[in-house]
Protein backbone atom coordinates (compact mmCIF):
# COMPACT_ATOMS: atom_id res chain seq x y z
CA UNK A 1 0.00 0.00 0.00
CA UNK A 2 1.59 3.82 -1.06
CA UNK A 3 4.33 1.74 -2.73
CA UNK A 4 5.47 2.32 -6.25
CA UNK A 5 6.04 -0.80 -7.79
CA UNK A 6 9.04 -0.86 -9.96
CA UNK A 7 9.68 -1.49 -13.46
CA UNK A 8 10.84 -5.17 -13.10
CA UNK A 9 7.11 -5.82 -11.08
CA UNK A 10 5.61 -4.13 -13.98
CA UNK A 11 7.48 -6.35 -16.46
CA UNK A 12 6.30 -9.22 -14.93
CA UNK A 13 3.18 -8.84 -15.11
CA UNK A 14 3.05 -7.68 -18.81
CA UNK A 15 5.23 -11.05 -19.70
CA UNK A 16 2.55 -13.09 -18.30
CA UNK A 17 -0.32 -11.01 -21.15
CA UNK A 18 2.80 -10.43 -23.57
CA UNK A 19 3.13 -14.71 -23.47
CA UNK A 20 7.13 -13.71 -23.31
CA UNK A 21 10.05 -13.57 -20.80
CA UNK A 22 10.20 -10.71 -18.09
CA UNK A 23 13.67 -9.37 -20.12
CA UNK A 24 11.33 -9.31 -23.28
CA UNK A 25 8.77 -7.62 -21.95
CA UNK A 26 10.91 -5.28 -20.25
CA UNK A 27 12.22 -4.42 -23.18
CA UNK A 28 8.84 -4.00 -24.99
CA UNK A 29 7.71 -1.77 -22.36
CA UNK A 30 10.66 0.51 -22.83
CA UNK A 31 10.09 0.62 -26.08
CA UNK A 32 6.82 1.86 -25.64
CA UNK A 33 7.31 4.26 -23.40
CA UNK A 34 10.17 5.53 -25.56
CA UNK A 35 8.08 5.91 -28.58
CA UNK A 36 5.71 7.98 -26.80
CA UNK A 37 8.43 10.46 -24.88
CA UNK A 38 9.03 10.54 -28.87
CA UNK A 39 5.90 11.34 -30.24
CA UNK A 40 5.07 13.78 -27.27
CA UNK A 41 8.36 15.62 -27.72
CA UNK A 42 7.52 16.03 -31.40
CA UNK A 43 4.35 17.94 -29.95
CA UNK A 44 1.52 15.62 -31.28
CA UNK A 45 -0.91 14.26 -28.54
CA UNK A 46 -1.38 10.33 -28.20
CA UNK A 47 -4.49 8.10 -27.10
CA UNK A 48 -3.96 5.02 -26.58
CA UNK A 49 -7.21 3.01 -26.44
CA UNK A 50 -7.60 1.34 -23.14
CA UNK A 51 -4.90 3.04 -21.22
CA UNK A 52 -5.73 6.72 -21.75
CA UNK A 53 -4.50 9.98 -23.92
CA UNK A 54 -1.50 11.59 -23.34
CA UNK A 55 -1.29 15.45 -24.15
CA UNK A 56 1.39 18.41 -23.93
CA UNK A 57 0.10 21.24 -22.66
CA UNK A 58 2.32 24.09 -21.31
CA UNK A 59 5.72 22.25 -21.56
CA UNK A 60 4.33 19.43 -19.41
CA UNK A 61 2.45 16.34 -20.05
CA UNK A 62 -1.34 15.52 -19.17
CA UNK A 63 -2.87 12.45 -18.79
CA UNK A 64 -6.54 11.48 -19.00
CA UNK A 65 -7.34 8.02 -18.41
CA UNK A 66 -9.76 5.68 -20.78
CA UNK A 67 -13.17 5.04 -19.49
CA UNK A 68 -12.73 1.73 -19.00
CA UNK A 69 -9.58 2.18 -16.38
CA UNK A 70 -10.90 4.96 -14.93
CA UNK A 71 -14.31 3.12 -13.47
CA UNK A 72 -11.90 0.36 -13.04
CA UNK A 73 -9.48 2.49 -10.88
CA UNK A 74 -12.65 3.83 -9.36
CA UNK A 75 -14.05 0.57 -8.39
CA UNK A 76 -14.71 1.23 -4.71
CA UNK A 77 -16.82 4.19 -4.87
CA UNK A 78 -18.60 2.61 -8.17
CA UNK A 79 -22.22 2.66 -6.24
CA UNK A 80 -21.82 6.61 -5.13
CA UNK A 81 -22.92 9.15 -7.29
CA UNK A 82 -23.81 12.65 -6.90
CA UNK A 83 -26.86 13.11 -4.23
CA UNK A 84 -29.06 16.86 -4.88
CA UNK A 85 -28.95 18.14 -1.20
CA UNK A 86 -32.76 19.81 -0.52
CA UNK A 87 -32.82 23.63 0.33
CA UNK A 88 -33.08 23.25 3.59
CA UNK A 89 -29.66 21.36 4.47
CA UNK A 90 -27.96 22.28 7.68
CA UNK A 91 -23.99 22.39 6.66
CA UNK A 92 -22.74 23.98 9.12
CA UNK A 93 -24.08 21.07 11.46
CA UNK A 94 -23.48 17.95 9.56
CA UNK A 95 -19.81 19.82 9.14
CA UNK A 96 -19.56 19.51 12.91
CA UNK A 97 -20.53 15.88 13.21
CA UNK A 98 -17.97 14.24 10.57
CA UNK A 99 -14.32 14.40 9.99
CA UNK A 100 -13.67 17.98 7.82
CA UNK A 101 -11.37 16.21 5.40
CA UNK A 102 -8.69 15.95 8.19
CA UNK A 103 -5.67 14.50 6.70
CA UNK A 104 -4.45 12.11 10.00
CA UNK A 105 -8.30 10.87 9.06
CA UNK A 106 -7.84 10.21 5.46
CA UNK A 107 -8.09 6.81 4.15
CA UNK A 108 -4.89 5.30 3.67
CA UNK A 109 -5.87 3.06 1.46
CA UNK A 110 -4.91 5.38 -1.43
CA UNK A 111 -1.88 8.21 -1.21
CA UNK A 112 -2.94 11.52 -0.95
CA UNK A 113 -1.23 14.72 -2.45
CA UNK A 114 1.42 15.01 0.18
CA UNK A 115 2.49 11.05 -0.38
CA UNK A 116 2.56 11.85 -4.08
CA UNK A 117 5.62 14.51 -3.70
CA UNK A 118 7.04 11.67 -1.48
CA UNK A 119 6.93 9.60 -4.84
CA UNK A 120 7.75 12.10 -6.96
CA UNK A 121 11.11 12.80 -5.22
CA UNK A 122 12.10 9.16 -5.36
CA UNK A 123 11.21 9.23 -9.22
CA UNK A 124 13.40 11.97 -9.87
CA UNK A 125 16.43 10.28 -8.37
CA UNK A 126 15.55 7.42 -10.86
CA UNK A 127 15.07 9.42 -13.50
CA UNK A 128 18.70 11.34 -13.52
CA UNK A 129 20.69 7.83 -13.64
CA UNK A 130 18.58 6.53 -16.70
CA UNK A 131 16.74 7.10 -19.29
CA UNK A 132 14.52 4.93 -21.67
CA UNK A 133 17.13 4.36 -24.34
CA UNK A 134 18.97 1.60 -22.00
CA UNK A 135 22.56 3.48 -22.48
CA UNK A 136 23.05 3.01 -18.25
CA UNK A 137 21.92 0.26 -16.19
CA UNK A 138 18.51 0.84 -14.14
CA UNK A 139 19.23 0.77 -10.65
CA UNK A 140 16.61 -1.61 -9.08
CA UNK A 141 13.86 1.22 -7.36
CA UNK A 142 13.33 0.91 -3.73
CA UNK A 143 9.95 0.66 -2.18
CA UNK A 144 8.89 3.83 -1.15
CA UNK A 145 6.04 4.33 1.57
CA UNK A 146 4.30 7.58 2.33
CA UNK A 147 5.56 8.98 5.15
CA UNK A 148 2.18 11.15 6.15
CA UNK A 149 -0.21 7.93 6.51
CA UNK A 150 -1.96 7.79 9.56
CA UNK A 151 -1.37 3.81 11.04
CA UNK A 152 -3.90 4.55 13.46
CA UNK A 153 -6.81 4.56 11.67
CA UNK A 154 -5.94 1.29 8.98
CA UNK A 155 -9.22 -0.13 10.37
CA UNK A 156 -10.92 3.00 9.45
CA UNK A 157 -10.37 2.87 6.22
CA UNK A 158 -12.16 -0.36 5.44
CA UNK A 159 -14.80 1.39 6.65
CA UNK A 160 -14.11 4.36 4.79
CA UNK A 161 -14.80 2.35 1.70
CA UNK A 162 -18.22 0.94 2.61
CA UNK A 163 -19.75 3.60 4.02
CA UNK A 164 -18.59 7.39 3.18
CA UNK A 165 -18.68 9.89 5.10
CA UNK A 166 -21.02 12.76 5.01
CA UNK A 167 -20.60 15.91 3.18
CA UNK A 168 -17.36 17.56 3.65
CA UNK A 169 -16.49 20.98 1.62
CA UNK A 170 -13.00 20.08 0.63
CA UNK A 171 -11.64 22.14 -2.44
CA UNK A 172 -12.47 21.11 -5.95
CA UNK A 173 -11.87 22.06 -9.10
CA UNK A 174 -15.19 21.67 -11.54
CA UNK A 175 -15.37 23.96 -14.15
CA UNK A 176 -18.77 23.09 -15.12
CA UNK A 177 -20.86 23.89 -11.88
CA UNK A 178 -20.12 27.66 -11.10
CA UNK A 179 -19.51 28.10 -6.89
CA UNK A 180 -18.41 30.49 -5.04
CA UNK A 181 -15.74 29.09 -2.00
CA UNK A 182 -13.46 26.82 -4.50
CA UNK A 183 -10.75 27.77 -2.81
CA UNK A 184 -10.93 27.17 0.29
CA UNK A 185 -7.71 27.45 1.50
CA UNK A 186 -8.01 28.25 5.10
CA UNK A 187 -8.44 24.74 7.19
CA UNK A 188 -11.71 24.40 8.94
CA UNK A 189 -9.41 25.05 12.50
CA UNK A 190 -8.18 28.59 11.18
CA UNK A 191 -11.66 29.27 9.77
CA UNK A 192 -12.89 28.81 13.05
CA UNK A 193 -10.22 31.12 14.62
CA UNK A 194 -11.33 33.70 12.69
CA UNK A 195 -14.93 33.84 13.66
CA UNK A 196 -13.93 34.22 17.64
CA UNK A 197 -11.68 36.91 16.47
CA UNK A 198 -14.56 38.54 14.58
CA UNK A 199 -16.38 38.40 17.76
CA UNK A 200 -14.05 39.57 19.81
CA UNK A 201 -13.18 42.56 17.98
CA UNK A 202 -17.23 43.25 17.72
CA UNK A 203 -17.15 42.98 21.55
CA UNK A 204 -14.45 45.47 22.28
CA UNK A 205 -16.14 48.25 19.76
CA UNK A 206 -19.78 47.44 21.27
CA UNK A 207 -18.49 48.13 24.99
CA UNK A 208 -16.08 51.63 24.04
CA UNK A 209 -19.10 53.11 22.50
CA UNK A 210 -21.09 52.01 25.17
CA UNK A 211 -18.51 53.53 27.63
CA UNK A 212 -18.19 56.58 25.56
CA UNK A 213 -22.33 57.03 25.72
CA UNK A 214 -22.23 56.62 29.57
CA UNK A 215 -19.30 59.05 30.34
CA UNK A 216 -20.92 61.69 28.00
CA UNK A 217 -24.19 61.33 29.33
CA UNK A 218 -23.03 61.40 32.87
CA UNK A 219 -21.00 64.16 32.10
CA UNK A 220 -23.69 66.13 30.75
CA UNK A 221 -26.07 65.51 33.13
CA UNK A 222 -23.57 66.08 36.43
CA UNK A 223 -22.74 69.56 34.85
CA UNK A 224 -26.08 70.76 34.05
CA UNK A 225 -27.52 69.76 37.42
CA UNK A 226 -26.65 72.55 39.77
CA UNK A 227 -29.77 71.52 41.72
CA UNK A 228 -29.04 67.60 42.45
CA UNK A 229 -30.31 67.17 46.05
CA UNK A 230 -27.17 66.22 48.99
CA UNK A 231 -27.77 65.03 51.73
CA UNK A 232 -26.92 67.67 54.01
CA UNK A 233 -25.35 65.94 56.70
CA UNK A 234 -22.64 64.97 53.85
CA UNK A 235 -22.31 68.65 53.25
CA UNK A 236 -18.92 70.73 54.66
CA UNK A 237 -19.97 74.03 55.42
CA UNK A 238 -17.66 75.73 52.02
CA UNK A 239 -19.87 73.21 50.24
CA UNK A 240 -22.99 74.67 51.51
CA UNK A 241 -21.90 78.28 50.72
CA UNK A 242 -21.41 76.82 47.21
CA UNK A 243 -24.26 75.36 46.71
CA UNK A 244 -26.43 78.60 47.95
CA UNK A 245 -24.47 80.62 45.86
CA UNK A 246 -25.01 78.32 42.75
CA UNK A 247 -28.83 78.52 43.90
CA UNK A 248 -28.68 82.31 43.73
CA UNK A 249 -26.92 82.19 40.17
CA UNK A 250 -29.72 80.23 38.67
CA UNK A 251 -32.56 82.23 37.05
CA UNK A 252 -35.72 82.39 39.13
CA UNK A 253 -37.83 80.30 36.38
CA UNK A 254 -34.98 77.13 37.16
CA UNK A 255 -37.21 74.31 38.45
CA UNK A 256 -37.36 70.60 39.05
CA UNK A 257 -39.13 70.20 35.73
CA UNK A 258 -36.35 71.97 33.64
CA UNK A 259 -33.51 69.51 34.29
CA UNK A 260 -35.67 66.88 33.73
CA UNK A 261 -36.76 68.44 30.59
CA UNK A 262 -32.90 68.84 30.24
CA UNK A 263 -32.09 65.24 30.95
CA UNK A 264 -34.83 64.24 28.46
CA UNK A 265 -33.06 66.47 25.84
CA UNK A 266 -29.81 65.12 26.60
CA UNK A 267 -30.89 61.34 26.36
CA UNK A 268 -32.78 62.17 22.90
CA UNK A 269 -30.00 63.69 21.84
CA UNK A 270 -27.61 60.73 22.34
CA UNK A 271 -30.25 58.48 21.59
CA UNK A 272 -30.70 59.80 17.86
CA UNK A 273 -26.35 59.85 17.80
CA UNK A 274 -26.58 56.46 18.25
CA UNK A 275 -29.08 56.11 15.93
CA UNK A 276 -27.50 57.89 13.08
CA UNK A 277 -24.76 55.87 13.61
CA UNK A 278 -26.11 52.99 13.41
CA UNK A 279 -28.16 54.22 9.89
CA UNK A 280 -23.88 55.22 8.91
CA UNK A 281 -22.76 51.69 10.06
CA UNK A 282 -21.52 50.02 7.10
CA UNK A 283 -22.69 46.15 7.37
CA UNK A 284 -20.28 43.71 6.60
CA UNK A 285 -20.37 39.79 6.00
CA UNK A 286 -17.84 36.81 5.82
CA UNK A 287 -17.89 34.26 3.20
CA UNK A 288 -17.52 31.22 4.63
CA UNK A 289 -17.82 27.35 3.83
CA UNK A 290 -21.49 27.60 4.10
CA UNK A 291 -22.02 31.37 3.30
CA UNK A 292 -22.13 32.47 -0.22
CA UNK A 293 -22.81 35.53 -1.69
CA UNK A 294 -26.23 34.00 -2.96
CA UNK A 295 -26.45 33.07 0.72
CA UNK A 296 -25.74 36.80 1.81
CA UNK A 297 -28.05 38.28 -0.18
CA UNK A 298 -30.99 36.03 0.51
CA UNK A 299 -30.72 37.23 4.00
CA UNK A 300 -30.42 41.08 3.24
CA UNK A 301 -32.41 41.50 0.28
CA UNK A 302 -34.71 39.08 0.63
CA UNK A 303 -33.49 37.35 -3.06
CA UNK A 304 -30.60 35.51 -4.18
CA UNK A 305 -30.34 37.04 -7.46
CA UNK A 306 -28.80 40.58 -5.93
CA UNK A 307 -25.72 38.89 -5.06
CA UNK A 308 -24.54 40.80 -8.27
CA UNK A 309 -24.46 44.20 -6.20
CA UNK A 310 -22.36 42.68 -3.14
CA UNK A 311 -20.18 41.54 -5.66
CA UNK A 312 -19.90 44.88 -7.63
CA UNK A 313 -19.16 46.84 -3.96
CA UNK A 314 -16.33 44.52 -3.16
CA UNK A 315 -15.47 43.78 -6.93
CA UNK A 316 -11.74 44.82 -6.62
CA UNK A 317 -11.24 42.36 -3.94
CA UNK A 318 -13.34 39.21 -5.10
CA UNK A 319 -12.19 38.91 -8.69
CA UNK A 320 -13.61 35.64 -10.41
CA UNK A 321 -16.52 35.11 -8.34
CA UNK A 322 -16.55 31.55 -8.78
CA UNK A 323 -13.11 31.44 -7.43
CA UNK A 324 -13.82 32.94 -3.83
CA UNK A 325 -12.12 32.50 -0.69
CA UNK A 326 -13.33 31.59 2.56
CA UNK A 327 -13.25 34.37 5.62
CA UNK A 328 -13.38 36.83 3.05
CA UNK A 329 -15.01 39.95 4.45
CA UNK A 330 -17.59 41.59 2.16
CA UNK A 331 -19.31 44.88 2.65
CA UNK A 332 -23.09 45.20 1.93
CA UNK A 333 -24.19 47.80 0.29
CA UNK A 334 -27.94 49.57 1.32
CA UNK A 335 -30.54 48.45 -1.23
CA UNK A 336 -31.27 52.12 -1.92
CA UNK A 337 -27.68 52.51 -3.26
CA UNK A 338 -28.58 49.83 -6.25
CA UNK A 339 -32.25 50.10 -6.42
CA UNK A 340 -32.40 46.78 -5.01
CA UNK A 341 -36.05 45.86 -4.65
CA UNK A 342 -37.23 41.79 -4.02
CA UNK A 343 -40.59 42.80 -4.85
CA UNK A 344 -40.14 44.53 -8.48
CA UNK A 345 -39.85 42.09 -11.14
CA UNK A 346 -37.66 44.48 -13.04
CA UNK A 347 -35.12 44.95 -10.51
CA UNK A 348 -34.50 40.94 -10.29
CA UNK A 349 -34.38 40.86 -13.95
CA UNK A 350 -31.79 43.59 -13.78
CA UNK A 351 -30.05 41.98 -11.15
CA UNK A 352 -30.17 38.50 -13.18
CA UNK A 353 -28.54 40.27 -16.52
CA UNK A 354 -26.06 41.96 -14.50
CA UNK A 355 -25.14 38.06 -13.41
CA UNK A 356 -25.15 36.76 -16.57
CA UNK A 357 -22.45 39.61 -17.37
CA UNK A 358 -20.02 39.44 -14.35
CA UNK A 359 -19.79 35.29 -15.71
CA UNK A 360 -19.02 36.29 -19.15
CA UNK A 361 -15.96 38.41 -17.77
CA UNK A 362 -14.50 35.39 -16.74
CA UNK A 363 -15.71 32.77 -18.94
CA UNK B 1 -1.66 10.39 -33.02
CA UNK B 2 -4.56 8.02 -32.73
CA UNK B 3 -4.22 4.58 -31.37
CA UNK B 4 -3.92 2.17 -34.41
CA UNK B 5 -0.62 4.70 -35.65
CA UNK B 6 0.74 4.58 -32.36
CA UNK B 7 0.50 0.81 -32.35
CA UNK B 8 1.74 0.42 -35.14
CA UNK B 9 4.95 2.77 -34.57
CA UNK B 10 5.65 0.78 -31.44
CA UNK B 11 5.11 -2.55 -33.33
CA UNK B 12 7.76 -1.73 -36.32
CA UNK B 13 10.40 -0.44 -33.71
CA UNK B 14 10.05 -3.70 -31.43
CA UNK B 15 10.18 -5.40 -34.43
CA UNK B 16 6.60 -7.12 -33.30
CA UNK B 17 3.50 -7.99 -34.55
CA UNK B 18 1.10 -5.52 -33.71
CA UNK B 19 -1.23 -8.28 -31.82
CA UNK B 20 1.51 -8.25 -29.17
CA UNK B 21 1.67 -4.87 -28.76
CA UNK B 22 -1.70 -4.38 -28.39
CA UNK B 23 -1.47 -7.27 -25.75
CA UNK B 24 1.00 -5.08 -24.07
CA UNK B 25 -0.96 -2.62 -23.93
CA UNK B 26 -3.76 -4.59 -22.31
CA UNK B 27 -1.14 -5.81 -19.64
CA UNK B 28 0.03 -2.62 -19.12
CA UNK B 29 -3.64 -1.50 -18.20
CA UNK B 30 -4.32 -4.41 -16.08
CA UNK B 31 -1.28 -3.68 -14.02
CA UNK B 32 -2.08 -0.34 -13.72
CA UNK B 33 -5.86 -1.59 -12.07
CA UNK B 34 -4.46 -4.19 -10.30
CA UNK B 35 -2.01 -1.74 -8.84
CA UNK B 36 -4.06 1.30 -7.98
CA UNK B 37 -7.10 -0.77 -6.83
CA UNK B 38 -4.21 -1.64 -3.94
CA UNK B 39 -2.81 1.88 -3.45
CA UNK B 40 0.43 1.61 -5.00
CA UNK B 41 1.94 3.63 -7.55
CA UNK B 42 3.40 2.52 -11.16
CA UNK B 43 6.72 4.34 -11.55
CA UNK B 44 7.86 4.34 -15.22
CA UNK B 45 11.78 4.94 -15.40
CA UNK B 46 11.81 8.06 -17.85
CA UNK B 47 8.72 8.74 -18.25
CA UNK B 48 6.47 9.24 -15.26
CA UNK B 49 4.69 8.12 -12.52
CA UNK B 50 1.10 6.53 -12.21
CA UNK B 51 -0.69 7.44 -8.29
CA UNK B 52 -4.18 7.04 -7.68
CA UNK B 53 -5.50 9.86 -5.77
CA UNK B 54 -8.41 9.65 -3.55
CA UNK B 55 -11.04 12.99 -3.73
CA UNK B 56 -13.41 13.10 -0.78
CA UNK B 57 -16.80 13.82 -1.09
CA UNK B 58 -17.60 17.52 -1.38
CA UNK B 59 -20.35 19.71 -1.55
CA UNK B 60 -21.05 22.06 -4.51
CA UNK B 61 -23.49 24.34 -5.03
CA UNK B 62 -24.99 26.10 -8.27
CA UNK B 63 -25.13 29.70 -8.19
CA UNK B 64 -27.97 29.59 -11.19
CA UNK B 65 -30.11 27.44 -9.49
CA UNK B 66 -28.96 27.26 -5.83
CA UNK B 67 -29.03 23.99 -5.54
CA UNK B 68 -26.39 22.09 -3.27
CA UNK B 69 -25.13 18.96 -4.95
CA UNK B 70 -23.15 16.48 -3.05
CA UNK B 71 -20.53 14.53 -4.74
CA UNK B 72 -19.06 11.24 -3.86
CA UNK B 73 -15.46 10.75 -3.03
CA UNK B 74 -14.01 8.94 -6.17
CA UNK B 75 -10.26 7.50 -7.17
CA UNK B 76 -8.87 8.86 -9.97
CA UNK B 77 -5.31 8.20 -11.76
CA UNK B 78 -3.14 10.67 -11.97
CA UNK B 79 -0.01 10.70 -14.54
CA UNK B 80 3.52 12.94 -13.00
CA UNK B 81 5.98 13.29 -15.84
CA UNK B 82 9.40 12.90 -14.92
CA UNK B 83 12.19 15.54 -15.55
CA UNK B 84 13.49 13.62 -18.52
CA UNK B 85 10.10 13.34 -19.93
CA UNK B 86 9.82 17.02 -19.92
CA UNK B 87 13.02 17.53 -20.73
CA UNK B 88 12.60 16.16 -24.00
CA UNK B 89 9.19 18.22 -24.45
CA UNK B 90 10.60 21.65 -22.87
CA UNK B 91 13.01 22.39 -26.55
CA UNK B 92 10.36 21.42 -29.13
CA UNK B 93 7.83 23.79 -27.63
Amino acid sequence: MNNIMPLPALSASVATAVNCTEQEAEELIRIFFSSLSETLAQGHNVKIKGLGSFTVIDDDVRFMPDTGLADAVNLPFAAFEAVELPDDFDMESSMNIVNNGDPDTTDETTPTSGALESLSEAEEAIDTQHDLSGNQDIPMPVAIEATDVDTTTETESHNAETAPELSTDTPSDYDNIPYSDTTLNESPTQESRSNPRWFIAAAAIACILCFGAGYFLGHTIGASAPDREIAPSRLTLSQDRQLQATESALPASSTESDSTKMYESITNEVAQQIQSEKSTATITDTIGRTRFLTTMSRQHYGRMEFWVYIYEENASKLGNPNNLSAGTIVIIPPAEKYGIDANNPASVAKAVQRGKEIYAQFN
Amino acid sequence: MDNKQFIADVAKKANRPVDDINNLVIGITECFRESCLAGNSVAVPGFGSFTPLKNDEQIVTDHTTGKKLLLPPEITLTFRSSSVLRKKITPAQ
